[in-house]
Formats: C-alpha cells, sequence, structure tokens
C-alpha cells in the first residue's frame, strides 16, 4: 500500500487520491493552498455572491443545512451574524441520536434565532432501507448521508430559495478533488458517486423487501428542470474561509457554549458527537471495508494544520483504530438482526485492496500505517498528543443510551 | 452555418477521470463512467476520452473502461491515449468509440495517420497536438508533454491534414487548467491554415472565455475539461450564455438557463422575487428511452 508521504492517507481512500513526484497526496498539495491564498479577497467574492442572493421580497435569502454538530454553530454565526443573512435552516433528522446532539441543536436554534425546518422519515421505512444499504453496500449510514444530502435542494426548490450554504467539501478538504480556486459548487454527480457510493435513492427501490418508489421519495434528488427553474445552487464555505474545524468549534464553545464529548474511536470530541454510531459503529465499518478509519482523517487533518508530527499522528491512529465500537446493541436492537448477521454482512464489503483471508478463514489487513512506525515511538504509552481539543461541561448529569428521535426543540432559559 | 460544438474532456490517469493543471498537477475527480453519465445528461455535444498515462506508462488503452465509457454515452465518443496501431484503433472502436484521437505516436510512426484514413476514413481519425508557448513561439510536445519535438508547429499541423487527418485537436499546455481563457493568437492561426475542423482546449474558465475563442477565431469546437466538474449543469449553463451571445450551439435538454440573469463572467445569479414568485411546478413524467 502506498502512503503519502506527509499525511496518514493510504492509496485506496474511497475519495481517490493522486500522488505527485515527492510522494505527496491530492489532499496535502490542495491544503497548502491554504496558506496561500488572500483570503481577504476570497472573502470579498463570498461577500458579492451572498449580496446578489439577499431577498428583496423579505423572504429567506439562503437555506443552511444543519445538524447541531459539524461546524454548524460556526456556519449560521457567519452567515446570519457576520453577512446579515436571513437564513432558513434546515435538518434531515438521522434518527441515532444522542442527547447531546438533540440539546447542541436546539440551542442553536435558540442562540440563533432562525426559523428550522426538520425532516423525520418514518421509522419504518428508514430501517427497512437501512436493511437494504446494509446489504447491498454495507452502510448504516446511506440514509443518513442521502437525506442530509437532498432534504436542503428540497427545500431550495419548494420554498424558491436558490441559495444554499454548507460547510465543508469533503472532496477538497480529505483529498483535494478540487482547488479552492475553483469555487465549487453542489452537484448531483458528486452526490451520487461520493455521498451515496453509486447508489441514487430510486436504485434501492426492492420489491423483495417491500420498499417502494414512495418509500423513497424523501430521498430523491429533484429534477432537473426544477432545478433550473429555481435556479438552485450550493456553495461551499470552505472555499472562502480557511477552513479549521477544531478552531471554529472552540471559537464556538467560547461564544455560545457548544457542548463537546469524549468518543469512542478518535480523539476529536467536536465532531459527529449528535450520533451514536459515527464514531462508533459507522467508523468500525469503514475500518472494515477500506483498512482504516475515522481517526486517519482526523490525524491527517491536524498533520496538515501542523498540529501533530507525522510519528505522533502514527501512534494515534495505533491507539484509535482497533478500539472496539460501543453501542451497537442499540443499532442491532432497531434493525433487529443479530451480531453474527451484521458481520456476515458487513464481511461481503470487505475491500479486497485492504483485506485478504488467511489460512484459517480469518480476515487479515494487508497493510497500514502504525506498521510504519519509528521504533521507540510505538511503545510509548505515556506520549499524549490530544492535539488539545476540548471537553466542556454538561448541562445534563446523566445521558440517555437510547436514541432520542424528537428531543425537545427550543430552550427559553 | 454549422453549429459549433461543446466538446467535454474527460482527463483519465491510472484509470481514474482527473484535473490537470499545466500538465503536471492531477486532482483526483472519480469514476470516468459517472462523469461520462452526467455530461451526457447535461447535454454536451462530444465526449473526448483521453488515456494521459498509457503512453509514458507503455500501456495498451483500457478497453474495459472505454466500454463502459461508452455504454453511459450517447453522444460522439472520442478516445485517445496509448494508441499505437490499427489494431488498437479497430479494438476501440469495437468498445464503443466513435472517433480515434492519436499524437504521440504519429512521430514514431509516419505512415500510421495515413493507413487509419485509409482503413477508417478520415471522419474517424483526430490527430492531437500539444502545444506549450514559450517566449513568444509556439513548440510542440509529446508523451503527454514529456519530450520536446523539432517539428514547426505550422509544418506539423499542414502535414496532419494532408495525411488524412479528420480534425486537429490543439492542445494548449501553458493554458491546461489555468482559467485565464483559450490561447486565441494560436487557435487563429491554426484554424485559419487547415481546411479541416480544429477543436481548441485549455484554459476554459468561464462562459465568456468560449464566446471570446468563438469569436476571436474558427474553430469549430471548444473543447472543456475541469469547468464541467465544478458547477451542476454546467454545459447547459454555457451554451444559453452562448446563445445570447449569437453563437449557435444545440441545446436539447429539456431544461436551459434562457430566462436567468447572468453575472458579468456569465455565471447566473438570483431570478428577481416577481420571477420566483409566480413560479410554478408540474409532475414530470420520466423519460425513458
Amino acid at each position: 500500500m502506498k502512503y503519502c508521504s506527509r499525511c496518514m492517507y493510504p492509496e485506496n481512500h474511497p475519495l481517490n487520491l493522486t500522488f505527485n513526484q515527492d510522494g505527496l497526496c491530492s489532499g496535502c498539495v490542495v491544503h497548502e493552498e491554504k496558506d496561500e491564498i488572500d483570503w481577504g479577497e476570497k472573502e470579498n467574492d463570498l461577500k458579492s455572491l451572498l449580496n446578489s442572493y439577499r431577498s428583496k421580497s423579505h423572504g429567506y435569502d439562503c437555506i443552511v443545512p444543519v445538524s447541531g454538530a459539524r461546524d454548524s454553530y460556526f456556519i449560521v454565526d457567519q452567515i446570519k451574524n457576520k453577512y446579515g443573512m436571513n437564513p432558513l435552516l434546515v435538518s434531515y433528522n438521522k434518527h441515532y441520536n444522542t442527547d447531546i446532539g438533540i440539546k447542541n441543536l436546539a440551542y442553536l436554534r435558540s442562540y440563533f434565532d432562525c426559523d428550522f425546518l426538520m425532516q423525520t422519515v418514518s421509522p419504518d421505512v428508514v430501517k427497512n432501507i437501512t436493511r437494504v444499504t446494509l446489504r447491498d453496500m454495507g452502510s448504516i449510514y446511506w440514509h443518513c448521508i442521502a437525506g442530509q444530502t437532498v432534504f436542503p435542494v428540497q427545500c431550495a426548490v419548494r420554498y424558491k430559495v436558490p441559495l444554499i450554504i454548507w460547510g465543508a467539501h469533503q472532496g477538497i478538504d480529505q483529498v483535494g478533488m478540487f482547488s479552492h480556486h475553483d469555487n465549487v459548487e453542489m452537484t448531483r454527480k458528486y452526490r451520487k458517486e461520493h455521498d451515496l457510493m453509486g447508489f441514487e435513492a430510486e436504485d434501492i427501490v426492492d420489491t423483495i423487501l417491500g420498499i417502494t418508489e414512495k418509500d423513497v421519495q424523501p430521498f430523491v434528488y429533484p429534477n432537473d428542470i426544477d432545478l433550473e427553474k429555481v435556479g438552485v445552487r450550493g456553495i461551499y464555505l470552505n472555499n472562502y474561509h480557511r477552513w479549521d474545524s477544531k478552531q471554529q468549534h472552540e471559537n464556538m464553545i467560547d461564544k455560545y457554549s457548544y457542548k463537546s464529548q469524549l468518543q469512542t474511536r478518535t480523539f476529536d470530541t467536536y465532531n459527529d458527537i449528535d450520533c451514536f454510531h459515527y464514531s462508533n459503529l459507522h467508523d468500525h465499518i469503514k475500518y472494515i471495508k477500506y483498512g482504516y478509519g475515522k481517526i486517519t482523517d482526523h490525524v491527517s487533518r491536524e498533520i496538515r494544520l501542523k498540529r501533530l508530527s507525522r510519528e505522533e499522528g502514527a501512534v494515534l491512529v495505533k491507539r484509535y483504530t482497533n478500539k472496539k465500537p460501543e453501542y451497537n446493541k442499540l443499532f442491532l436492537d432497531w434493525i433487529g438482526i443479530k451480531e453474527s448477521g451484521l458481520n456476515y454482512l458487513l464481511d461481503k464489503h470487505r475491500n479486497p485492496t485492504a483485506w485478504h483471508k488467511g489460512c484459517d478463514n480469518e480476515w487479515i489487513i494487508n497493510d497500514s500505517i502504525i506498521n510504519y512506525i519509528p521504533d521507540g515511538y510505538s511503545n510509548n504509552k505515556n506520549i499524549d498528543f490530544d492535539c488539545g481539543f476540548r471537553i466542556t461541561e454538561p448541562r445534563m448529569k446523566t445521558l440517555n443510551d437510547r436514541y432520542t428521535l424528537i428531543g425537545r426543540g427550543y430552550e427559553d432559559e | 452555418m454549422l453549429k459549433k460544438r461543446i466538446i467535454a474532456c474527460i482527463l483519465v490517469k491510472n484509470g481514474l477521470a482527473v484535473q490537470s493543471i499545466g500538465f503536471e498537477k492531477y486532482l483526483p475527480i472519480g469514476s470516468p463512467i459517472i462523469v461520462a453519465e452526467y455530461l451526457n445528461k447535461w447535454g454536451v455535444d462530444e465526449i473526448v476520452y483521453l488515456d494521459i498515462d498509457a503512453t509514458i506508462n507503455g500501456r495498451e488503452p483500457n478497453y474495459r473502461q472505454v466500454e463502459s465509457v461508452a455504454k453511459a454515452c450517447f453522444v460522439p465518443l472520442s478516445v485517445g491515449g496509448g494508441i499505437k496501431s490499427i489494431n488498437h484503433m479497430r479494438d476501440l472502436t469495437r468498445c464503443g468509440a466513435d472517433k480515434i484521437i492519436v499524437n504521440s505516436s504519429l512521430f514514431e510512426q509516419k505512415n500510421l495517420l495515413m493507413d487509419a484514413a485509409s482503413a477508417f476514413g478520415s471522419q474517424c481519425i483526430v490527430a492531437a497536438v500539444d502545444v506549450i508557448k514559450s517566449d513568444n513561439s509556439y513548440l510542440i510536445k509529446s508523451n503527454s508533454g514529456t519530450i520536446d519535438r523539432e517539428e514547426s508547429l505550422i509544418n506539423w499541423v499542414l502535414n496532419l491534414e494532408k495525411l488524412g487527418a479528420g480534425e486537429i485537436f490543439v492542445n494548449c499546455i501553458h493554458k491546461d487548467g489555468k482559467k485565464t481563457g483559450f490561447d486565441i493568437e494560436i487557435l487563429k492561426e491554426i484554424s485559419d491554415l487547415v481546411n479541416v475542423p480544429v477543436i481548441g482546449c485549455g484554459g476554459m474558465g468561464s462562459p465568456q472565455h468560449v464566446v471570446d475563442v468563438f469569436s476571436g477565431t474558427d474553430i469549430s469546437g471548444a473543447a472543456i475539461g475541469n469547468y464541467f466538474n465544478f458547477i451542476e449543469h454546467a454545459p447547459v449553463i454555457l451554451k444559453s450564455y452562448l446563445k445570447t451571445n449569437n453563437i449557435d450551439t444545440r441545446i436539447d435538454t429539456e431544461y436551459d438557463y434562457n430566462d436567468h440573469p447572468r453575472n458579468m463572467d456569465g455565471a447566473i445569479v438570483k431570478k428577481d422575487a416577481s420571477a420566483l414568485y409566480e413560479l410554478t411546478f408540474t409532475y414530470h413524467e420520466p423519460e425513458i428511452i
């Protein structure tokens, strides 16, 4: 396996990587732009774009997709408070909600005083769809991603609000699919290939499991004709702002008491804490598929931002990659299968670039960045490289360890 | 008068569609098949598939991938990269290629172009040439820009026409991925010089650049690579902008962006409130071919 000479990414990254002559991956090459770009100029571009979309008829100026975690606070703070736009916040209910995520979202709505729409698809339909996606793509998260990426677009068409403002474009931030100068916008093509693993909503209609065209409507992309009529565009804030998720979350902790939480399989305590499975089972599945987990993404991000050395990163990858995911039982009970059934389905989706079978029919990983930790580093358990991710004082003494489908949405204390 | 053609380029490196910047920096886009599928939906007139590391790695064309791309593609598909013989060309046409693009092998095999044109007809053969501008003169490079060629550009292009090339595809290395517009000077010179259609490639950064190249030269098609990956419906938005500038292209998508306001570069901006207010939606019957 080939690895980037700076970050920890392997060549089988599902979003794809190219390497230059120095062995640097495209993600690192594009990341270097962050220190070369005149961000003031970029901000002016953003301002003039936002100005051309301000509503003259007292309607919404733009749509901002939020989850409560993942830079939601930062994006809304920028759009509403810094640039004075009137956003409509929209959110897809991912069903695997944690209490802390529900609370963060409720406080987001209260602090920023914005209108808010949430789509909660029938749990029976979501379970059924997840059975199909687990079987066909080995994913428990397809419905979350499909919903998150389409509900804002459906709202843009339905409410005739043509501008959607997203946070970071993962293709740019992780693998350098585009340069920041490309000012890339949301496309259905990117969503199909990279967000949905090649499966659009229409592709998961399944007569055996009883999934009808009606069931998948919440995940269907609006028709091209309607997108054109309204003139829907989705822009990404990381093309106009030097993106640093850690710094952004910390500002939000100080300004609006965003709450963080320890996670099982990564040192990042800010992103994706709204979901029971993102940093647990979903991340473990990523490891099963590609031989590396979210920790590799987080370590690579921190290395590029010069807060970790490559050696320290490798130790962190080793520390977290094989951590056992928690809360699996929640998911198994929810969907109604046994652990052995889950493992059987997941084994079918192991990527041959990452895994092979041994003589005793056991799965063996082909290679891992862990194998390249310099001597002296790997054994030093005392070194603590947590990059300074903060853990905040919790709002509640006890946290529910069950999914909360819908919680109290507004705080007036 | 013939309509101008908007041609989409899919550059493929190691089986992966990439963005190319100056023939030296490559960024990963994804599957060429999905790129082709969407370009096709977005109403481009032709698709050019260039396997840019076949020749430099001494590899034959990737026939299986060409076949999958051809399946997703309902417009003429031209295929180039790694083609060294008539047999390669025949295999590619069997995989679904409508035209064959040859470049580097023409420098080694002087008869290849003539043989190909007599075997398949000139309409099937596109001769490509990679051009770089240095110190106000234009030089030829081959093998994905790794080898400098001695031939003078003008003589070489005339020679390609004489040997039976049906079209000449001019890719400007110094403009590749720069987003500063096409090299109008050299494209004008070449399109004035030869009688076969010329396709210009390299430098597209906004719809206005395409207007500039079609008004400033006689090229018959503009080839665009990176830009079509940046925004939704990019080819349709481009074509409707060309229409407002009196440049005629084929528009047969069900949506055309004709009543959208534009900024100076030709990008769309928000419709005014009353136009949005009056919009109504109808059910769209799915189109099944």
